[in-house]
């Protein structure tokens, strides 16, 4: 999962590109390009705290299954 | 005149604060303590070690120069720092066990006791400090900018002074290096990233009400006027910096950003594997940063005189949009002195970096094995003057023949990426492949910048060899992997 994840961070950031590279339609002003970076600064920074919360669960059973 | 000093004063208090930095002597005490702080560094302070480490003085100039000069192409940066956490999110943890488990403070540490080979440690650690020194003397733009803009009409030949200006700086630099080791970076570090956000948010408020009405008005204008600007290739010669060399470019910065010796120095520095995986979701944040950066490069376009013939100026063209946009001096001084210290205190990371490389994978490792441990720190301090003084030198003396080495850098990085990455997954990845990988890649980045020019970004097609050739020699070598497994402690002790 946490693969995926990164995975779809990078299809996010360069697999679209060709779709994404265009002045129209313009969103809150923004040219489409510009707009779909700012979204992708927002987005990518959640889904590592997905990535990140997926690892600390694991990591917090291993350490309890050791415990044991 | 008033801007200069303003400047020059606020330079040198942080520059005192380094020094303070290492009042106690524990600072530079052993290898540990000195190059990553005795491995006990909060989230917090990694999180701002890292952040000067990286949205440095050059990427900030670098970026607005980029979008100045060529539009949409500058904003393969966000693409590069969107991604770089979640990537290293899958390398760097990891190596922090390591690392901390088997007291190893340098990537090169890490892959030789991975494949219990000096040499690939070497390797390693030669191909970082040949492409961190370039670097560095990108840096040192930052400060010759300032006070080559700052200067003008106050100097007669500001360019003579701003190299003086270099010379003290990096001097004094270099000193509180070699007096308070990471500690310095890392508390002048906080200085300057509060500094940053606040210099830089105030930017990005008033300069669009400065010259527009406000950022819809300019985002409005740059549409009808340039809307050739707003996408890829932008303005670039030849349309090169098209949609294949936006995605090979970022996503090869993005693997290789933790390969460069400073940021693996950063992030080992922290005190739990837990606040280097926060990090990795908190570094994010600067990002928002850069994004109004890059565009205010492109307000640098549209209001600034354009100086096609001078290429220096695009270079500094957030130097010239400070320097247009705001009347008040002391307002300029503490914007330039951001830039200023924005270049210097991750200068101080790099070379320190580059020195505990030398004094422990070259020295160490290769010529005196049972070296103790004072001296070794010893030695990786008085480095630190060599590798600055070398920087200085080829900065000032030869800037022409460091623009190849200065982009290839992350190309070159980028080629460690099966020593460091791919061994941290692949148990059977023999030495002699990644070795032979290593230097076929870094071969093929060069071939393919001066000879075969495929399209794209050179470290992606030298990566590309560079794991052919590692993958299909592993089959031949699969011998050499099991007797790693066999005998090495640091895998043994993985569960």
């Amino acid at each position: 999962m946490q693969w995926f994840l990164l995975l779809i961070i990078i299809i996010m950031n360069i697999g679209v590109l060709p779709l994404v590279n265009r002045v129209h339609p313009i969103i809150i002003g923004m040219p489409f390009f510009l707009f779909w970076y700012l979204l992708s600064m927002i987005v990518t920074p959640i889904l590592s705290w997905w990535i990140y919360a997926i690892g600390k669960k694991k990591h917090d059973s291993d350490v309890r299954s050791a415990e044991k | 005149m008033t801007a200069l000093v303003v400047t020059c004063l606020i330079v040198l208090a942080v520059i005192f604060v380094g020094f303070l930095a290492g009042r106690d002597k524990a600072a530079r005490s052993s290898i540990e303590q000195w190059s990553i702080g005795g491995r006990n560094f909060g989230s917090l302070l990694v999180w701002f070690l890292v952040g000067a480490d990286i949205y440095t003085a050059y990427a900030f100039l670098g970026m607005t120069g980029y979008a100045y000069s060529f539009g949409a192409p500058a904003f393969f940066s966000i693409a590069y720092a969107v991604m770089c956490f979640p990537i290293a999110y899958f390398i760097i943890p990891k190596i922090w066990r390591y690392a901390s488990k088997h007291n190893l403070t340098t990537l090169a540490d890490y892959a030789r006791e991975r494949f219990q080979s000096k040499l690939l440690g070497v390797c390693v650690a030669i191909v970082g400090i040949v492409f961190l020194i370039p670097y560095i003397c990108l840096q040192l733009s930052g400060i010759t900018g300032v006070v080559q803009v700052a200067g003008q009409g106050v100097f007669e030949n500001p360019k003579a002074v701003g190299t003086i200006a270099l010379i003290i700086s990096f001097i004094l630099v270099a000193l509180y290096t070699f007096f308070s080791g990471l500690r310095a970076p890392a508390w002048t570090g906080v200085i300057k990233d509060l500094l940053v956000w606040i210099v830089l948010i105030g930017m990005i408020v008033t300069i669009p009400y400065i010259w527009f009405d406000g950022w819809g008005d300019m985002l409005h204008q740059v549409v009808t006027k340039y809307p050739e600007k707003l996408t890829l290739p932008g303005t670039s010669p030849n349309g090169m910096l098209n949609s294949f060399w936006f995605g090979t470019a970022s996503f090869i910065s993005a693997l290789a950003l933790f390969m460069w010796p400073h940021g693996a120095t950063g992030a080992l520095s922290a005190k739990s594997e837990d606040s280097v995986r926060k990090n990795t979701v908190f570094l994010s944040f600067y990002n928002i940063l850069l994004f109004f950066v890059t565009l205010l490069g492109l307000i640098a376009f549209m209001v600034l005189p354009k100086h096609p013939e001078d290429p220096s100026f695009a270079n500094f063209a957030l130097l010239h949009l400070i320097d247009a946009s705001y009347s008040n001096p002391i307002v300029q001084g503490v914007m330039f002195s951001t830039i200023a210290l924005a270049s210097l205190v991750p200068a101080s990371i790099m070379v320190l970096a580059a020195s505990n490389l030398v004094a422990t994978n070259i020295v160490k490792d290769i010529f005196v094995p049972n070296i103790s441990g004072e001296k070794q720190t010893l030695i990786a301090r008085c480095f630190v003057f060599v590798i600055t003084g070398l920087a200085l030198l080829f900065g000032i003396l030869f800037p022409n023949y460091l623009v190849q080495l200065q982009l290839e850098g992350v190309s070159g990085t980028a080629q460690l990426l099966p020593a460091i990455f791919l061994s941290l997954y692949w148990k059977n990845l023999a030495t002699t492949p990644v070795l032979v990988g290593l230097i076929s890649g870094i071969a093929f980045v060069f071939l393919n910048h001066f000879i075969f020019q495929l399209p794209g970004y050179d470290g992606f097609w030298g990566l590309i060899v560079n794991v052919v050739v590692v993958v299909i020699l592993n089959l031949f070598f699969a011998h050499q992997a099991k007797e790693n497994i066999r005998t090495n402690k640091m895998l043994a002790n993985d569960k």
